[in-house]
């Protein structure tokens, strides 16, 4: 299979390049993406990526497989690359760090801003705080996110405004403690939501949806945040 | 830097009401307009200035123009907030932004001034004329008349 990797090394290159290269995967077999990427690093171990869990829990190998984002370890390259050839490159929109290293401050300080936490004033049972099982319904679709980027950094909104939109992955988030009947801060959070940039710079294009390795929708959660500001602030 | 100080509603909030209340006004704008042609296919320039000069139109043709102006200057704020960036510009961004922003807002307060005037002067008899009457158009005799030759 024919393989083009995008090469970065900082302390040796003055910009990035493609290199072009093949690996022989055994006939009748599906490897993973991930496969191929040890297979080439057991050959170059220069090249660089990340990689932990390999089973699509961890969310650390996120990276560009022929234009779409996903993560490594869980695409088979019948997915990946149908056609025989492999294009990798690392998750667009962010500082490369080397190779397919991907420098994620800025996706980290997007996901802060939304404050990722229960806050609730009232003082704390003796045990725990309860919910209904209807309430804890309203939860599932939005607690389940890795954080490996593959959203965020397919929208577009945030390749334009990477330090004031929050992005589909910090803004699943915000929904899912907005959407918590045990959390009190709705108000303070909509609030902080209200910006022309933060929410309102989702178009609604669901390329994150597209690319969300675990099937989540964080375009129908932005629009259940816009629906709530209205609600809220007229 | 992009900043939200050049957005007159500084609310996302307040843009994303204001964007899709005016998408509405000037939804139902066009399907009046259109309505009219369909129920008047044969109605022709007099009668439709007539009925568009009436006031309950005049009045829905200015809010119609004011949704309009409203809709495109969060729009086209949005597309320079988005693509006039650094990393495109430099230093320059700012610069470049403003006068696009600049430009924008004294394009459409031109357009608001023009349509209200065209408007606006319907209503008081100048122009279109209120009674419906067709203006005499410049040689109306030679309408159906073969153009003159070329370099006749």
């Amino acid at each position: 299979m024919q393989v083009s990797l995008y090469r970065y090394d900082p302390d040796r290159d003055v910009k990035p390049h493609m290199q072009h290269t093949s690996v022989d995967v055994p006939e009748g077999s599906d490897l993973m993406v991930l496969d191929v990427l040890e297979m080439l690093k057991a050959e170059d171990p220069s090249l660089s990526f990340r990689r932990s869990c390999r089973e699509g829990v961890c969310g650390s190998d996120g990276i560009n497989m022929n234009g779409k984002n996903g993560l490594a370890c869980i695409t088979p390259l019948s997915e990946a690359a149908p056609r025989g050839k492999l294009e990798l490159r690392p998750l667009p929109g962010l500082p490369v760090i080397r190779d397919l290293v991907v420098d994620m401050t800025q996706f980290y300080q997007q996901y802060e801003k939304v404050k990722p936490w229960l806050i609730n004033d009232a003082a704390p049972p003796a045990q725990e705080r309860l919910q209904s099982p209807e309430d804890r319904e309203k939860l599932d679709g939005l607690y389940e996110c890795i954080l490996c980027a593959c959203c965020t950094t397919s929208c577009p909104s945030f390749w334009w405004n990477p330090d004031k939109f929050v992005g589909p992955a910090g803004l699943l988030q915000a929904y899912r403690f907005l959407a918590d009947s045990r959390d009190t801060a709705t108000e303070e959070r909509l609030s902080d939501l209200e910006d022309p940039f933060s929410v309102f710079r989702c178009r609604g294009i669901m390329n994150c949806t597209s690319v969300c390795p675990r099937d989540l929708n964080p375009t129908r959660a932005i629009g259940k945040i816009k629906a709530m500001l209205v609600t809220h602030g007229t | 830097m992009v900043t939200n100080v050049t957005s007159f509603g500084r609310s996302g909030l307040s843009d994303f009401v204001l964007q899709r209340v005016s998408a509405v006004v000037l939804g139902a704008f066009g399907l009046c307009v259109g309505g009219w042609f369909a129920v008047n296919p044969e109605g022709g320039h007099a009668a439709f200035a007539a009925w568009f000069s009436s006031t309950p139109m005049v009045v829905f043709a200015t809010l119609a123009v004011g949704a309009l102006v409203a809709h495109a200057w969060i729009g086209m704020w949005t597309v320079g907030t988005d693509y006039l960036r650094p990393h495109y510009f430099g230093r320059a961004s700012t610069v470049v932004r403003l006068a696009y922003q600049g430009a924008t807002a004294a394009l459409l307060f031109l357009y608001l001034i023009w349509a209200l005037a065209v408007i606006w002067g319907g209503l008081n008899g100048s122009t279109p004329p209120a009674t419906g009457e067709m203006p005499a158009l410049p040689h109306a005799s030679a309408v159906g008349e073969a153009p003159p030759a070329e370099g006749s």
